[in-house]
Order: C-alpha cells, then sequence, then structure tokens
C-alpha cells in the first residue's frame, strides 16, 4: 500500500508539472500579451515598457521557469483588471464553490447509489424504470433551465429559499439541487449496471450459498465490488462540479471560482485564468490520486504485490 | 437401508422456468435420495438439467424458476409443505455447496479470512470470532492448506486455482453440514489438481460421515468417487443405479450412446469413438414423452407417452417404454465404431513435414513502474518432428507451455531462440500468406473465435476470398463441399454463429481451416469447450478429414483421453519442456516420467502427492529438474541436475529415475 501511495504521488506530480506547461502555454498563445494588456490606444514605447516590465522579452523557457517559480512561493501574479493579488482572489471564493461542489456530490451520490442499488435488485420494475425515465430527464435539461425552474418554485411561488446569494446555508439549497439533478443520471446509472453485474457474479451466489441475509449480501458482498467505477467517476466529476459550476453559479448570482474564471476571461485578465486553471488542474490531478487510493483501500487487487 | 435413514429424499421435483416463448421445463419428475456418507453423481450434458436440479436443492434457482416437488425430505424435516423458504433455512448450515469455478467464486474484495468466519458466525451468532477463526485455520489443514494462519489474510487473488477450490471446500465445511453439493467441482482444474480434490472430498467424506451430491459430466470423476449415480437428459433421469450398474451395464439407451462417446484406455488414433447422433431437443413447450425419443435407435410410437420410471433387479432404475431385457435384446450401437485408414510414413529418415528445433520463448514482465524487469521463461528448448500424415499430441497441465508452442508453430508469434520449420524450410522465411496456406489452427472455444456478424458460408469463404482462389461460383462450390465433409447441413449456410451449436461451431471453424487445404493442422483444445458427445463427433471428424485430406496434426490438449484417442505419437509437456515423448501406445501402456504417471493417475499408493504442491516459478526456473518439488522419486541429484530428455525403453523421458 504504501508503495502504491508513493507511485500514485510522483505520477500526479509528473502530471501537475505538464499541466503547469500547458497552463503557461495556453495563455502565451493568445497573442502578444503586452499588445493585448496595453490596449488599442498604447503606443509603441508603451507596449516596450509593458514588456520589459512584465518580462515578456524574455525567452520562453525563462519566463515559464520564473512564472513557476513565483507559483511555487505562492505567488500566483497579480490581476491586470482590478491589481488585486491572485490567490486571494482565488482563495475568497474557493469556500463558495467547494460547498457548492461537496453539497451536490453528497446529494448525488447519496440519492443515486441507494437508487441505483434497488434498480438492479429488480431490472425493469416500476421503480427501475422511474429512475431510468428521471434521469434520461436530468440530462435532457440544461441545469440553467433546472435552476430557473426551481427559482420560480420555491422562490417565487412559495417564497421558501433565497433565490441567490450566498449569506445562509439555505442560499446552496437549491444551487446544489441543480448540480446534484446534473450529477445524478451518471451516477445512477453506474452504480444500476455495476450492481447488475456483480449480482450475478459467482461470488454472489457463494454469498448467497453461505445463507447469507440479503442484506449483507447486497452491502458487503455486492456493492464493494460495484461502487468501484462510481468512486473513479465521483471524483472526476467532482472536479468538473469545481471548475464547471460558471452556469449554476451565475444563475443563483454566486461569487465562486467558475463566475471568476468567466469574467477574467472577458476582461483576457491572462494571470487570473492562468491561475484558475492552473489550480483546478491541481485538484484535479490530486482527486485522482484521492481516487486511486479509495479504490485500492476497496479492491484489495490493485496494491498487493502477486 | 430404508429411505428415512435419507439425509436427503426428493421426489418428483419439477423446476419450470418462465421464458417468453412459453414455459421451459428444466428439470421433470426428479427423485433422488442420498445417504449419510455416500457421493450420489448426476451426470449429463448441457442442457440436461444438472444444475437446475442442484440449484432447486440449494433454494438458488433464479426469480423465473419455480421449483415443486412431491415430497422433499431432509434428515428430520419434512420440507415439502414449506416450498422455496423451507430450504433456504437450512441452506449454508445443513446444506453446503461448491461451485465450478474456483476463480470467480471467492468474493475479490475479502481477505480468505473474513469469507469463511462470516457464514458460521451467522448461523452460530454465539461463536465468537476467535473460536470461528480456529476452525477456519483447522479446516483449511484438512484441506491439504500447509502453514493456514497467514492464508486467511490473504486475497483469493493471491492463491492458485487449486488453493482456492480448497479454501471453497473448507469454506462449504465450516457448519458441519451434513449435506454437500459440488457442482463441477473439478471442471476448472488440471487433470493433477483435480485427482487431488476429489482425493481430499473423499477423505472428508469418510471423517464427516458426509453426504454429497456431485454434478459433473466427466465420466473420470464419476468413476473416481460416485457410490451411485443418476444419468439425467433434458431434465429427467433416465436412469439411477450404483456405479458398477451404470458404467458396468448401462441399461438405458441414452446411457449405452453416452458411455460410447467416452474416449476410454481402449481408443486409439485408428478406432472411431461412438456416436450419438442428433442435439438435445428445446425444452420450452416441450410434451411428456420420452425426451430422447427423437435421437434413440428404439423409438417408437409409445414414446410419446408419458414414460414411467421401471425398477429393475437391485433397485437399478431405468425410465424407458422398453425393459431392460428387451433393450439388451434389440439395442445396437448406432454405427459401430469403424477403423481409420490414415497413412503415416514409416521412413523416420525422411523430412519430417513440421520439425521444431531448440525453441526457447521468454516474456519480458516487469513488476511497478520501477521495478525491475524479469523473464517468464514459457518455453524451454523444445525440439520436436511430426511426420507428414502423422497426429502428434502435446498434452500439459495449464502453464506448461502448450499454447505458446502452438503460437511458435502457427508462425505467428517468432520465438526468442530456436526455430520451426516447415518441410525443411524455416517458417520465418514463409510469407504469411503462403504460411496461411501451408498451417491453419483450430482453437478451443468456438463461441468467442468466430466473428459473430459473418454467416457461416462467408466465414469459411473468406479464406479463398483473402488468397483470390478460383471465380466466385468455384468457391461457392468449394465452401458446400467442405460444409458437407464436416457435416454442416446446407441449410445452415446462412447462419450466424449465434444461431448455431457449440458442436456446429467447431465444425464451422474446421472447415474455414481446411478451406484452404492446409498441410497442416494444429488444434489448440479443440474439445475442451464442448460436451462429451459432441467432442466425439468432433473428434471423429478430425479422425475422417485426417484420411480424407493426408492431414499432418498437431493435437493440443490437457485431456489424456483425447490426446489417447487421437494421437500416433504423444509429447509430455512439463513447465516448458518436454519431459516424455513417444508413440502413445508406449506412452501410455508404460509411462516412463513420474510427471506422466502422475497425469495418468498410475502412481503407486502413498507417492501422489497430498498437499496442495507449489509449482516452480516461472520467472526463476530451478536449477534441477523442474519436476523435482512434486515428484515422489525426487532424490539429491534430482535438485541439481537437469534432466535432459534421453531414451527409455521405446520412448524417451527427461528423468535420472525412470520407471
Amino acid at each position: 500500500m504504501g508503495a502504491y501511495f508513493v507511485r500514485k504521488l510522483i505520477e500526479a506530480a509528473a502530471v501537475c508539472v505538464a499541466v503547469s506547461i500547458i497552463a503557461f502555454l495556453l495563455v502565451q498563445s493568445t497573442g502578444d500579451l503586452a499588445v493585448a494588456m496595453g490596449g488599442l490606444d498604447a503606443s509603441a514605447e508603451d507596449t516596450a515598457r509593458l514588456r520589459e516590465v512584465y518580462g515578456l522579452d524574455q525567452s520562453f523557457v525563462q519566463q515559464y521557469l520564473s512564472w513557476a517559480g513565483r507559483v511555487l512561493h505562492g505567488d500566483l501574479g497579480q490581476s491586470y483588471f482590478s491589481q488585486e493579488d491572485v490567490l486571494t482572489l482565488i482563495l475568497e471564493r474557493l469556500p463558495v464553490t467547494a460547498t457548492l461542489s461537496v453539497a451536490s456530490l453528497l446529494l448525488g451520490l447519496l440519492i443515486s447509489i441507494p437508487a441505483g442499488v434497488y434498480c438492479a435488485m429488480k431490472p425493469d420494475g416500476w421503480f427501475d424504470r422511474s429512475c431510468l425515465g428521471l434521469s434520461v430527464l436530468g440530462q435532457a435539461m440544461p441545469s440553467y433551465w433546472v435552476g430557473l425552474l426551481l427559482i420560480l418554485l420555491f422562490g417565487v411561488t412559495f417564497r421558501i429559499l433565497p433565490i441567490s446569494g450566498t449569506q445562509s446555508a439555505a442560499s446552496y439549497v437549491m444551487p446544489s439541487l441543480t448540480l446534484a439533478w446534473f450529477v445524478f443520471p451518471v451516477f445512477l446509472r453506474l452504480s444500476r449496471a455495476g450492481m447488475i453485474d456483480v449480482l450475478s457474479s459467482d461470488y454472489i451466489r457463494t454469498a448467497r450459498a453461505k445463507g447469507l441475509s440479503e442484506r449483507t449480501v447486497l452491502f458487503k458482498h455486492a456493492l464493494r465490488n460495484a461502487i468501484l467505477p462510481v468512486v473513479s467517476v465521483a471524483t472526476v466529476q467532482f472536479g468538473f462540479l469545481l471548475g464547471g459550476s460558471i452556469v449554476v453559479e451565475s444563475v443563483f448570482s454566486l461569487n465562486g471560482i467558475g463566475l471568476l474564471a468567466w469574467s477574467a476571461i472577458q476582461r483576457s485578465d491572462y494571470p487570473v485564468v492562468q491561475a484558475v486553471v492552473l489550480i483546478v488542474a491541481i485538484i484535479f490531478v490530486l482527486l485522482n490520486v484521492v481516487s486511486d487510493l479509495l479504490n485500492a483501500a476497496l479492491d484489495p487487487r490493485l496494491t498487493s504485490e502477486q | 437401508m430404508n429411505i428415512s435413514s435419507s439425509t436427503l429424499d426428493v421426489r418428483d421435483l419439477n423446476v419450470t422456468i418462465h421464458t417468453p416463448l412459453g414455459p421451459l421445463a428444466a428439470v421433470r419428475d426428479v427423485s433422488l435420495n442420498v445417504n449419510a456418507g455416500e457421493t450420489l453423481c448426476i451426470v449429463g450434458e448441457s442442457g440436461s438439467g444438472k444444475s437446475m436440479t442442484s440449484l432447486a436443492l440449494m433454494g438458488l434457482l433464479p426469480p423465473a424458476a419455480t421449483p415443486k416437488a412431491t415430497h422433499l425430505r431432509f434428515g428430520d424435516h419434512d420440507l415439502t409443505a414449506g416450498g422455496r423458504h423451507a430450504i433456504e433455512k437450512l441452506r449454508g448450515d445443513r446444506i453446503a455447496m461448491i461451485f465450478q469455478e474456483p476463480m470467480t467464486a471467492l468474493n475479490p474484495a475479502w481477505s480468505i479470512g473474513e469469507q469463511m468466519v462470516e457464514g458460521l458466525m451467522h448461523h452460530k451468532p454465539s461463536l465468537s470470532r476467535a473460536q470461528a477463526t480456529a476452525r477456519a485455520i483447522e479446516l483449511l489443514d484438512a484441506c491439504g492448506i500447509a502453514d493456514p494462519e497467514p492464508r486467511l489474510s490473504q486475497y483469493p487473488h493471491q492463491l492458485s486455482g487449486g488453493l482456492r477450490q480448497r479454501v471453497m471446500i473448507a469454506m462449504a465445511l465450516m457448519t458441519e453440514p451434513d449435506l454437500l453439493i459440488a457442482d463441477e467441482p473439478t471442471t476448472a482444474l488440471d487433470r493433477t489438481i483435480s485427482a487431488q480434490i476429489l482425493a481430499l472430498l473423499k477423505d472428508l467424506q469418510k471423517r464427516l460421515n458426509l453426504a454429497i451430491i456431485l454434478v459433473t459430466h466427466d465420466f473420470d470423476v464419476v468413476r473416481d468417487v460416485a457410490d451411485r449415480i443418476c444419468v439425467v437428459y433434458a431434465g429427467q433421469v433416465v436412469e439411477s443405479g450404483t456405479r458398477a450398474q451404470v458404467l458396468g451395464q448401462p441399461a438405458h439407451p441414452y446411457t449405452r450412446a453416452l458411455l460410447s462417446c467416452v474416449p476410454n484406455s481402449d481408443a486409439d488414433a485408428n478406432t472411431r469413438l461412438g456416436f450419438l447422433p442428433g442435439v438435445v431437443p428445446s425444452l420450452i413447450n416441450s410434451d411428456d414423452g420420452c425426451q430422447f425419443r427423437a435421437r434413440c435407435s428404439l423409438a417408437h410410437d409409445g414414446c410419446a407417452q408419458p414414460v414411467p420410471v421401471s425398477t429393475e433387479a437391485d433397485r437399478q432404475t431405468i425410465r424407458c417404454t422398453l425393459s431392460m431385457e428387451d433393450i439388451n435384446n434389440r439395442y445396437r450401437d448406432p454405427v459401430p465404431p469403424a477403423a481409420v485408414k490414415a497413412e503415416v510414413s514409416d521412413d523416420t529418415q525422411a523430412m519430417p513435414a513440421l520439425e521444431v528445433k531448440g525453441v526457447v520463448q521468454t516474456y519480458e514482465v516487469r513488476k511497478g513502474l520501477f521495478g525491475t524487469k524479469g523473464q517468464v521463461h514459457a518455453l524451454r528448448g523444445i525440439d520436436l518432428g511430426v511426420r507428414k500424415g502423422e497426429v502428434l499430441g502435446l498434452v500439459g497441465e495449464s502453464g506448461s507451455g502448450k499454447s505458446t508452442l502452438a503460437r511458435a508453430l502457427l508462425g505467428v508469434e517468432a520465438p526468442a531462440s530456436g526455430e520451426v520449420l516447415i518441410n525443411g524450410t524455416p517458417i520465418s522465411k514463409v510469407d504469411r500468406k503462403r504460411r496461411a496456406r501451408l498451417v491453419q489452427p483450430v482453437f478451443q472455444d468456438p463461441y468467442s473465435s468466430l466473428n459473430p456478424r459473418r454467416t457461416v458460408e462467408e466465414t469459411i469463404r473468406l479464406s479463398l476470398d483473402i488468397h483470390e482462389i478460383g471465380t466466385p461460383d468455384e468457391r461457392r462450390v468449394d465452401v458446400k463441399r467442405m460444409m458437407d465433409l464436416c457435416g454442416l447441413p446446407a441449410r445452415t449456410a446462412a447462419n450466424f454463429p449465434a444461431q448455431m451449436s457449440g458442436g456446429q461451431r467447431q465444425r464451422v471453424a474446421i472447415a474455414s481451416a481446411l478451406i484452404l487445404r492446409p498441410e497442416i493442422l494444429i488444434c489448440d483444445e479443440p474439445t475442451s469447450a464442448l460436451d462429451v458427445s459432441v467432442q466425439a463427433q468432433i473428434l471423429n471428424l478430425l479422425k475422417d478429414l485426417r484420411a480424407e485430406f493426408q492431414l499432418t496434426f498437431v493435437m493440443i490438449s490437457h485431456d489424456l483421453n483425447v490426446i489417447r484417442a487421437m494421437s500416433d505419437r504423444v509429447a509430455v509437456m512439463y513447465f516448458g519442456r518436454i519431459v516424455e515423448a513417444g508413440r502413445g501406445k508406449d506412452l501410455f501402456h508404460a509411462p516412463k516420467h513420474p510427471y506422466t504417471e502422475l497425469l495418468l493417475g498410475k502412481l503407486g499408493q502413498g507417492e501422489e502427492p497430498r498437499k496442495a504442491v507449489d509449482f516452480p516459478n516461472p520467472l526463476k526456473p530451478p536449477q534441477g529438474c523442474s519436476f523435482a518439488g512434486r515428484c515422489p522419486r525426487a532424490q539429491a541429484k534430482c535438485a541439481i541436475d537437469d534432466p535432459r530428455l534421453t531414451k527409455a525403453g521405446p520412448q524417451s523421458a527427461a528423468c535420472h529415475f525412470p520407471t
């Protein structure tokens, strides 16, 4: 297990370096940054000065190395737009997005896994059919529309939930529901298919032959094996939720990472874009490590030397 | 012996499966009883309902299946009225079961120890975990697992197939059951391991006074362990009696035909096996008459009526409209075993059709990202010659290198060193298209070796199309002729593999291998996935085709009976080497190498290894004889000096102390 953990960490570090290069390249590839920063009215001298101040006249490798060096010291640069420290900007907004992501992920998993297990017990039964129908709806309805419907229902008609902002826990209910609605179909299908597959396997027959209770068979013997793909996908989905909740954040006016990235792109605020890409990517990589470790804990075949 | 002493007594068990096409009678009117200390073998081919019967007895039938019995008694419990739930209370406690596939029957996510104790602790909640663990250790030891305690924390994937099956047996015995149901317990295992497992079961039976119901298709197993036998066909028990009765004087036409299909010690390359025409009928919406009548040579109009079971002398029963005496007088084998004419050149100096010279094959493996590289030694120096028209049988257990050698013989994988020659030309120098016309394969599993999207005709014709042989009309005629020769009815030409039975699919595979008229056919376990009667049909077909096309064969199998029934000469492989080679009759009659003796079950009393053994590590071949670790005759010399294949009697053996 120890060696496995170390190996996964080294792999993750290598991926992070690669990601940082790509994040750096992405911004470089958008054109001459000095011209973009200076704007339309900038004179040639202004542009040259900008180039010098921001080190844009150096070689590409030098630029990358000095940028990477600053990043390692926690200096992600300053926003071109507000001149604020980028790291502070991100850290201010990260909790909002993280709360939203965790809440919606947990909500999605808590509903979809038991539902998937129950579907798998009686495939093609009325419950299974209804869940599959719901999951088609979940995939077909865009999240901004679901969000608006929720606002109409709970915010406008019943007036029981706040429709925007982050003042209280209640503010997170509707955004989380919207995102959970979005991840529900994937988890439902995975856990349902996994359970159907595992329930027909030989070792489940063995467990039944031992006369164990149906609950033990389902939750001790079947679920542990069936849940493996759900774990892998859930961590990746979590990454998506962190970076991709832009739509939901704007519908509910949540001041999160998604909204920050969106406005930074619109304003060509490259340090912010670069930092968001880098941080979300690193979180993504770390989540994958977590997913590998969770899988290893669930499935002993992954780590043991044979 | 009176009925009330039976551990299990079942009368008129029926299992009906509800399908969209109508009810499928999987088991009908099956009556059986088994006593403490006795082994009842239920033997039959696929579709006979033997597994459904055992699952019904365990209450493990799929939801779509409904069981019904007029009488069901287990020890002192009358379970007739309780139906399916009554038996569920005894499941895993008084009745235990072991299954066919030890590789998949254990949960990969839980340790051996946890899986062993959980059942016992469920049925006996008063026991502590320590007590349950102590019992697990005791049983693993009883099941021949050396040093059992550390095994408890291991996971299934860390154990070999034989060890896993021992764990399965130990696990089943945790609650001290009265009845053990074993469904094909050794089918997935090698011959030597299978013999150990059966010996273990018999030994445990004696010690624990267990009643055992053993479900199998394998007559070798039946011969080894059965006290009494039930022969099942299409859901019905067609014959039952003691082992001596059923195997010695079979009465029912099906039993007789089936036994004639089993290759036995009398079989050799020059005679055909028995023959059972036709296929098992559909069991959906079937009538109440004798299900075997369509394939029976003695069938008459009365067979369409329900057939009662008649008891003959000494409690041998048959389900037939005729009496045993009538059958004895009228029964003839459908086709008398005919001799097969095949010409093998006797000239030992002539160039062999296929020659293997010092072939070594290794595969690189790497352990982990930064792990050291290692080499798996799959073939460790093979020398072979096959004469034109000859059948060479290659026999060995899994991991012996049989299939690696087959790939080298086919030229699809170049050996690390040494070479394979066809008619004196190295196969590596023959281009792909030319090679395909010289040597062709037939593989084990006709379910996965045929393209499911191609019709029978397209599959067989494909090689002709690729090699652009003949006009389209000529190709069609040739395909038709080959289908005819391989026993494929012309109406199946447009069928897809999914519409064909296993035997028919293997015929398609053979036809498409032969369409280019190759000189050499490499058959890798061609009948391992088939039933006994279908196996006989395929082996007979290969014998006929051999004479028809003057084919040179390499027959690869783990089944000694198949090898014996097919081969002129035999090579026994162990751990990437040939350890014994010679003419079939010499080798089977008087084996020289202890490994061959072990395979043939000819080791003397007390010489058979009882404990699970460790096989040599293919990453680190031993310095001396690779069989020494398992050999009852091994001496100090064997551990140091690796024996070479040398003359031993009429054959040759790689052993310092040949018999």
